[in-house]
């Protein structure tokens, strides 16, 4: 099977979701309308209606571990086709590989001792 | 139908409505907590508690409600989407709100019918004319919110730099929109607030914020504001040049490790479900840390809806509608007032204790949900449902000694929510005696000494060790009981009915802390009866001691120090002089 | 491959699983066995009005969920249901799943940003603490069993399975992608975003109406994805005695649902930086030393 045939058939089940989605809404409007009222405006915050908009600058506490992440998701990239071809080549694939790996889990090692592992 | 939706409803929502009635997801108004000390389980019922309004289709009030949830409860039912019920149960009317499509009263067969009643209220809930519920609290507030988008230009002049904590009052009084920047007290760093605040909100109408942001001598605002569609900022341009972030970002408030960050404000308020139904606290967010938080003292006051009583002989009835956590320990203090010199008999003791055990668990059920452990809450209300607590002494033991075993909850709540040792001594009941101090109203009470009662002392001053010492007072009070039953051939005839009535005090053990009673004469046959907790000192320490935690570590301390929000502010009941 | 066989297999294992996995999870959770609770749900979502908050950000309010159901479907569409069947035949079908279900954190976000309320802007940003905790768990897993495989097709991942299922074969690769799918579908204990004690049902607090629906079902989907996918890659697929591929498929399949359910209901909620602590302390250099296992064990 080609795999042009295959992303058609994900855009179609894109096209196919989307349609769903839509048929359910238009489900709903026939159905009944939504009438204004002054309370749906604003979030429900338990009993109190909210007076300033949430957005803004919100303090992420664990920005450290994300930017470690990125470095691993980039090795992760890499490491798929060393993984399809690694029974072939055999130990001098392990090796280099894990000479890679090493290097990026002495620098998971250096960010715990630094203390970058905590909630910031 | 007053909540029904507007419009007929098609094909396909009459044929799923034929084929299965609707889920049934209830809001319980004051708390579940409420309903469950009156035995009535929701989830026996076959209905479902809903997380927010947003998520329920009734709203079941249960009176008593004091005066000032009233606007809680309109603005609570005006967030519920159609198609919605209203039932009332025990309530006669509450301003403000519709008429009640059920009316039940306080009593849990009303209750066994309720799942089939609204099922075929909710099968088919569309009219053809409905009116939109436009309460008055609501409008008057989104109006005083849009005033003051308007109007905070006249605010910001005329600062008191020194008044920190003044100034947040001030704001919040006035339903300020730029109120989380109050720690902003330069008025050069306005400008710059102003812009973080607004670029975002594409929905904003701002032409008065611009005028407003012409008046400044020249930050360029287009440097950073390239989402900031709308709006031409040609005719001020080019100011200062390049502004390093440092100075852009000089007035923000700075979080604990330096960075400049935009400070939240949320209410978790009266009708969280994680919390006990009546504590509202306003806490203000740093990204998920709460900074510091804010009770509300004064939302579950009950100042002029108790009437007066015409025979101090209804006194104890009186007191069991001021509390509906524990209406049997406030029955007993009122029969204490009435009886002062009497002995606690072993019928109130029965009383007190039994009451003890249902509030422990009933507070183990927020809990649980608070923390989102499923088999705790399953178990504690299969518990709590068993009305009978003596037959059960060997479940509910090995029931705490599994939770003991939790080390991934004791890990959890290890070292959160202490009391700072200086104010220590104005805590009581459970917070006290976790923390290792025996101050416990039992001590002095012959009967109690006689039953051999010792105060259980814990040694650790953190939610855990709060912990602890209720599964432990929950053991104790069952062999207490256990040892009532033994020695009840002892029991001492109960007091005879009243006739003269002496200015007492009382003191009492409630499952939440000390209770103190008062009753004085103020002149011939007049006579004041004043009830004083511990809860309100809680609750006021636990704004003091929740200092920059996080979201869950805040709620879960608080949750911790088990404050009954009904008795928070001092109830006072006269009598009309009559008896 | 195609035919008509493949799509009525498809749609009957893909309506009966959702209809089973709501019904255990009531089950499970609420000790409540109610054969007719999904229709119930549906009557409910279809009832209720659409309330939109005033101040939203509307393109992502309208996204948030139609991009959250179509990120699952297209998981779901590369896991095989039997021997020679699946919906799309990808090469790479082990990195086309992670990479389809990473956009359930973007939609997840969307939603949570979007609504412009206190509540569900923690529960946002609090998944995405769980993406940068569960990812790289999944992503080396995955990739040890394309050791095994030599490939990163699906269907050449579950044959080579044959001879021993990768649960024995690497456990400890099991074991981490079961709690990262777990941490991925905001299950119990990790379903902090969309928790009912603490933020009130954080990131689903302001959809209504037909959106909620989608939601939900969308995440049973998801529950479903992962269950396939753990069944694909450590479970052996279709493989077992007596029984035709596609039941052992579904048999497997709800069994591994049934155990996500089981397995958090003794356990209270994990803090999103607890689960990054552990997962960046523990579980991250665990699936280092499980490739390296892998990797020693397939020269030998």
């Amino acid at each position: 099977m080609t795999q042009l045939l295959n992303y058609l058939i994900l855009l179609g089940i894109i096209f196919c979701t989307a349609g769903f989605i839509f048929m359910v809404y238009l489900i709903k409007k026939t159905s009944g309308s939504t009438i204004k009222e002054p309370g749906k405006i604003k979030p429900a915050e338990s009993g109190f209606l909210p007076q300033k908009p949430a957005w803004g600058r919100y303090h992420v506490h664990y920005y450290a571990i994300a930017i470690l992440f990125l470095a691993f998701d980039m090795e992760m990239a890499y490491m798929y086709p060393w993984a399809v071809v690694y029974k072939e080549l055999g130990l001098v694939a392990l090796l280099d590989m894990g000479v890679f790996l090493m290097i990026l889990f002495l620098g998971l090692i250096y960010t715990w001792s630094q203390g970058g592992l905590k909630r910031q | 139908m007053a909540g029904a939706c507007q419009g007929e409803g098609n094909l396909i929502t009459r044929f799923f409505s034929k084929l299965a009635p609707p889920v049934i997801s209830v809001l319980p108004i004051p708390g579940e907590e409420v309903f469950r000390s009156n035995h009535v389980f929701f989830s026996d019922l076959g209905l479902e508690v809903a997380a927010n309004p947003r998520a329920a289709n009734v709203m079941i009030i249960r009176g008593p409600v004091p005066v000032n949830l009233n606007q809680h409860i309109i603005i609570t039912y005006a967030q519920m989407p159609r198609p919605r019920v209203l039932i009332f149960d025990g309530l006669e009317q509450l301003p403000g709100l519709p008429h009640p499509d059920l009316k039940l009263e306080q009593e849990e067969a009303g209750y066994l019918g309720l799942k089939k009643t609204l099922e075929k209220l909710l099968t088919h809930p569309f009219a053809a004319d409905v009116e939109p519920y436009a309460p008055e609290v609501v409008i008057k507030q989104l109006e005083q919110d849009q005033e003051s988008q308007q109007g905070h230009q006249h605010h910001h002049h005329g600062h008191d730099h020194s008044g920190h904590q003044h100034e947040h009052e001030e704001h919040h009084q006035e339903s300020d929109q730029d109120q989380h920047q109050s720690e902003h007290q330069h008025h050069s760093g306005r400008q710059e607030e102003e812009d973080h605040d607004h670029h975002d909100h594409s929905d904003h109408s701002s032409t008065e914020e611009e005028e407003h942001e012409h008046q400044h001598s020249g930050h360029d605002q287009h440097q950073e504001h390239e989402k900031h569609d709308g709006h031409d900022h040609g005719g001020h341009g080019g100011g200062m040049g390049f502004m390093s972030m440092v100075m852009m970002t000089k007035d923000m408030p700075r979080s604990m490790d330096g960075l400049p960050m935009e400070h939240n404000q949320a209410h978790f308020g009266p009708f969280f479900p994680g919390l006990t139904g009546g504590i509202s606290v306003q806490m203000m967010l740093d990204g998920d840390t709460a900074m510091q938080i804010k009770p509300e003292l004064h939302l579950m006051q009950r100042k002029n809806d108790l009437p007066p009583l015409k025979d101090m002989s209804e006194l104890p009835q009186r007191l069991t509608q001021c509390n509906p956590l524990c209406p049997e320990t406030w029955k007993v203090m009122g029969e204490l007032l009435l009886n002062p010199a009497h002995e606690l008999t072993f019928h109130q003791v029965q009383r007190l204790e039994t009451e003890r055990i249902d509030a422990h668990f009933n507070w183990l059920i927020t809990f649980s949900t608070l923390t989102g452990n499923q088999w705790l809450r399953l178990k504690a209300e299969k518990l709590m449902k068993h009305k009978n607590y003596r037959e059960q002494k060997e479940t509910i033991r090995k029931f705490t000694d599994k939770i003991l075993k939790f080390r991934h909850l004791k890990h959890k709540i290890q070292a959160v929510g202490s009391v700072p040792d200086h104010l220590l001594h104005h805590t009581r009941g459970i917070v006290a005696r976790a923390a290792g101090q025996a101050r416990d109203a039992r001590i002095g009470s012959e009967r109690y000494r006689k039953l051999g009662f010792e105060p259980v002392l814990g040694g650790q001053n953190d939610v855990w060790g709060r912990l602890k010492q209720i599964l432990a007072e929950i053991n104790q009070s069952l062999e207490l009981l256990r040892r009532t039953y033994e020695e009840a051939n002892q029991e001492v005839p109960s007091p005879g009915p009243v006739d003269k009535i002496h200015p007492a005090q009382a003191e009492l053990e409630s499952p939440f802390g000390l209770l103190i009673g008062n009753l004085e004469v103020k002149k011939r046959k007049h006579y004041k009866v004043s009830i004083k907790a511990s809860s309100g000192c809680h609750l006021v320490l636990a704004g003091k001691a929740i200092h920059q935690l996080e979201l869950s570590d805040a709620l879960v301390s608080l949750a911790s120090f088990h404050i009954n929000p009904w008795e928070v502010n001092k109830i006072e009941i006269k009598n009309t002089g009559h008896a | 491959m195609h035919d008509f066989w493949t799509w009525l297999l498809f749609i009957v294992i893909f309506f009966s699983g959702l209809y089973l996995l709501s019904v255990l999870e009531k089950w499970i959770y609420q000790d409540r066995l109610d054969w007719l609770g999904p229709l119930r749900k549906i009557t409910f979502y279809l009832q209720q009005e659409d309330v939109k908050p005033g101040q939203r950000d509307k393109i992502f309010y309208e996204n948030a969920p139609f991009l959250f159901m179509a990120a699952v479907l297209m998981g779901l569409s590369v896991l095989p249901f039997t021997e020679n069947r699946v919906i799309v035949d990808m090469a790479t079908g082990g990195l086309f799943i992670n990479a389809a279900l990473a956009y359930i954190m973007v939609a997840m976000l969307m939603a949570g940003w979007s609504a412009n309320g206190v509540y569900a802007l923690v529960g946002g940003w609090r998944f995405l603490a769980q993406l940068v905790a569960y990812s790289m768990p999944v992503v080396m897993t995955i990739t040890a069993t394309v050791m095994r495989a030599e490939s990163i097709s699906m269907f050449k991942i579950v044959e080579s399975q044959e001879p021993l299922w990768n649960i024995i074969y690497q456990p400890v690769g099991f074991i981490l992608f079961y709690l990262a799918a777990m941490a991925l579908a905001f299950l119990p204990p990790f379903d902090l975003p969309v928790a009912k004690g603490e933020l009130a049902s954080g990131i689903w607090s302001e959809f209504t109406g037909s959106r909620m629906m989608v939601f939900r079902t969308a995440r049973l989907m998801l529950i479903l994805t992962l269950s396939m996918a753990v069944t694909t890659l450590f479970l052996g697929g279709w493989y077992g005695p007596f029984l035709p591929g596609f039941v052992w498929v579904l048999l497997k399949t709800m069994l591994v649902a049934a155990s996500f359910f089981w397995v958090g209901k003794k356990m209270s909620r994990l803090h999103h930086d607890r689960m990054l602590a552990w997962s960046w302390k523990f579980a991250t250099p665990a699936a280092l030393i499980n490739i390296f296992y892998v990797g020693v064990i397939l020269l030998l």
